[in-house]
């Protein structure tokens, strides 16, 4: 039970992970630096608790306030580039953050241990929640909690009129200006939401792992949060969480194959992009599965005589 | 018709997702299970596969000898071993998996000192405390090295080299031998946890405790890099007497290769422990000539021999300073087991492993396949659970390794 508990974990802080990527992706970007807003959620949820004594709650909430306050700062810069530029602008900004908590010491001997960032040793034992007494389970409930609630964010965001605006901006910017849509306050409002996503689910996981260091916010990570939307598919939020579920526990499933996974898994995106280059949950599976939902199909306008 | 094929597509591969592997319900007939976790695939994976090898002949002479007695019934051990990857996430995955859908008694590994960070790091803090969550999972690593990692949990135990100490005995083995070499320049992987620790928390120190070397010049990369030439024109001007090359063999050969090419010749070249296996004399036994590597093993006596040969033949598993101790930990772990008084039933296994642990804790000084090992109390302030063992230098020689220095009740062997 608690294997699957703890893939259901990893599974859920991916998701999140990947829900960031794609909020970026449908305004028409994409962003490689992801890692570095899950990195910024970790460091300071990890201190929060760990350091300064804060409940998991504010801490996890400053973690996503600062991530998404960062992401303000650098989205207006970097979203004046686009396209590939904007991938190698992202993808510096996580290096710099990376890099950044390679040489940050901020560490307080509590008892017989050193707790905080420690330049390349890591950010050790951020033990919240296994010192007191909340079960894998429990967190779990936690993590999956969260999902939930930026899900139904992404829910109510794809309905409403700023999703559109979003939509229209991936769309064709220049036709989106035209008709009234702020282009540049889209794309930011856009790239401060991932921000404070990726920093929820950088928080979540320093508690999992009461671990973390600057090597697992590395390229890796910024690949894997990439992949999930990518292999998922970009019409519709279940993309992305169908992503980390089949990726992750492809990874899972296949671990008795050591070297030979890496092909399989390889293999797999390869084909998905050749037979599904928008992903598996596209556009047009979208309006498919709509029109099989008995509501959509009352509400559906009779056909023209 | 098409709508229930995708339905009946997605719903196999739901099951295939969740399938974990090859993983069988508990049956405990016959079988003590024991796990390990490496890096079975990836970059470290040579490290991974050499300890994975060690580990079953272990298991392999364990069981033709018989296997072990086990509450008064002859049981056999079996080895589930996973592949973390050098994945702190998968990790942290895999030591769930061998702790409940495995259900082993004990497990080796990690292997990479960044996967068990987090993995010692959820386990269980203090014994007996019920208000901690965290995994009683008995480990007895073998290859995960860096500094300190013992001290994490009570359940964490290592058998695996003590290099503050070792360099501390190379500065000093330099200082007295070679009086006339004065400076120093270091290279090491900024990512890798190993390596970085190695240089601060090992070499560095023990520098600035003897006081003799001047360390003119430090230069980091990253390990899985490729280009080297800045770092090492920031060497050559350096132009040191001693070289300490705190790199694992993917970035060292490459760079030793540029030290060639910029012509840097130090007058002493050492490495890291870990460097001290086949892989380098596979790679680049040319320019790796000279080379010094404290380590805590080589094939200087007949059962080190007779060891490294048959792992070889069985598993094409070298044996090297982070492999052995897995073959070492195995045939203790196995006399431990037949004394703790274990039930061997799933019901039994959380107090089962807390025997075997309590027992590991007491076990003092045990036969190593080089020499004596001695595992420290857990009461020690500085590495409690880890051990001290026979030290050796060991140098490259016509393309193999050699021996540079042993203590002196070793040369008798």
């Amino acid at each position: 039970m608690e294997y699957y508990v703890a893939i259901g974990s990893i599974i859920g802080i991916h998701a999140m992970l990947g829900l960031s990527v794609y909020l970026v992706a449908i305004s028409g970007q994409m962003s490689f630096g992801q890692q570095g807003f899950f990195a910024l959620g970790a460091y300071l949820a990890g201190l929060s608790t760990a350091l300064w004594g804060l409940h998991l709650l504010p801490a996890l909430v400053l973690g996503v306030v600062v991530a998404a306050a960062v992401g303000l700062l650098v989205g207006f810069p970097a979203l004046r580039v686009r396209g590939l530029y904007l991938a190698i602008a992202t993808f510096g900004f996580g290096e710099i953050v990376r890099l950044a908590f390679l040489n940050v010491r901020y560490t307080r001997r509590i008892g017989d241990r050193v707790v905080g960032p420690n330049a390349s040793e890591g950010f050790r034992h951020v033990r919240y929640i296994y010192d007191r007494g909340i079960t894998p389970l429990e967190y779990l409930g936690i993590i999956l909690l969260a999902l939930v609630v930026v899900v139904i964010l992404f829910y109510f965001l794809e309905r409403s009129k700023l999703g559109a605006k979003l939509r229209a901006v991936e769309e064709d910017e220049v036709a989106a200006s035209m008709i009234g849509i702020n282009v540049t306050r889209v794309k930011v409002f856009g790239f401060t939401v991932a921000a404070g996503v990726a920093g929820l689910a950088g928080g979540l996981f320093i508690h999992y792992s009461s671990y973390i260091d600057h090597d697992m916010v590395a390229l890796p990570l910024a690949i894997a949060s990439v992949t999930y939307p990518i292999f998922g598919g970009l019409g519709s939020f279940v993309g992305p969480l169908l992503g980390a579920v089949a990726l992750v526990g492809l990874t899972e499933s296949l671990r008795t194959l050591h070297g030979a996974r890496e092909f399989i898994y390889g293999a797999l995106i390869i084909l998905t992009m050749l037979f599904r280059p928008r992903g598996i949950v596209d556009e047009a599976l979208v309006l498919r599965v709509k029109g099989w939902l008995p509501l959509r199909a009352a509400r559906r306008p009779a056909p023209a005589p | 018709m098409r709508r229930s094929l995708i339905c009946g597509a997605a719903g196999l591969l739901a099951a295939f997702l969740l399938w974990p592997g090859w993983a069988v319900a508990f049956e405990g007939e016959g079988t003590v299970r024991i796990g390990g976790m490496w890096p079975l695939s990836g970059p470290a994976s040579f490290f991974g596969k050499a300890a994975f090898g060690l580990a079953s002949l272990a298991v392999d002479e364990i069981n033709e000898a018989g296997g072990l007695v086990v509450g008064g019934k002859r049981v056999k051990l079996a080895l589930y071993s996973q592949d973390e990857a050098c994945v702190a996430e998968q990790g942290l995955a895999v030591v769930k998996r061998l702790a409940t859908v495995d259900k082993v008694l004990f497990s080796l590994g990690p292997g990479c000192s960044s996967v068990a960070e987090p993995v010692f790091g959820t386990l269980q803090k203090k014994l007996d405390d019920r208000s901690d969550t965290g995994l009683q999972l008995l480990f007895f690593t073998d290859i995960a090295t860096k500094f300190g990692l013992a001290k994490l949990s009570p359940w964490a135990f290592r058998n695996t080299p003590d290099e503050p100490g070792m360099y501390d005995f190379v500065v000093k083995y330099l200082k007295e031998k070679h009086p006339d070499f004065k400076t120093v320049m270091v290279s090491y992987e900024s990512d890798f946890a190993h390596s970085a620790a190695t240089w601060n928390i090992a070499l560095k120190p023990a520098l600035e405790r003897h006081k003799h070397h001047q360390v003119v010049e430090v230069v980091d990369w990253r390990w899985l890099d490729n280009e080297f030439g800045a770092q090492v024109t920031r060497l050559r001007k350096a132009n040191a007497d001693i070289y300490f090359s705190l790199t694992h063999t993917p970035s060292t050969c490459p760079s030793l290769r540029e030290l060639k090419r910029q012509r840097v010749r130090p007058k002493i070249v050492v490495g890291i422990t870990s460097l001290a296996g086949t892989e380098v004399l596979q790679q680049c036994p040319d320019v790796a000539e000279g080379v010094i590597a404290p380590s805590n093993f080589a094939p200087i006596t007949p059962r080190a021999k007779q060891v490294a040969d048959k792992a070889w033949e069985r598993y094409k598993a070298d044996s090297n300073i982070h492999s052995v101790p897995a073959y070492e930990n195995v045939h203790l772990m196995k006399g431990l087991i037949e004394k703790a008084g274990i039930k061997n039933t799933e019901e039994s296994l959380l107090s089962d492993r807390r025997k075997v642990r309590d027992l590991l804790a007491t076990v003092g000084t045990f036969q190593g396949v080089v020499g004596k090992i001695t595992m420290r109390p857990e009461d020690d302030p500085v590495k409690p659970r880890d051990v001290d063992k026979d030290l050796l230098l060991v140098q490259i020689r016509s393309a193999k390794w050699d021996i540079f220095w042993v203590p002196d009740h070793l040369k008798q062997n």
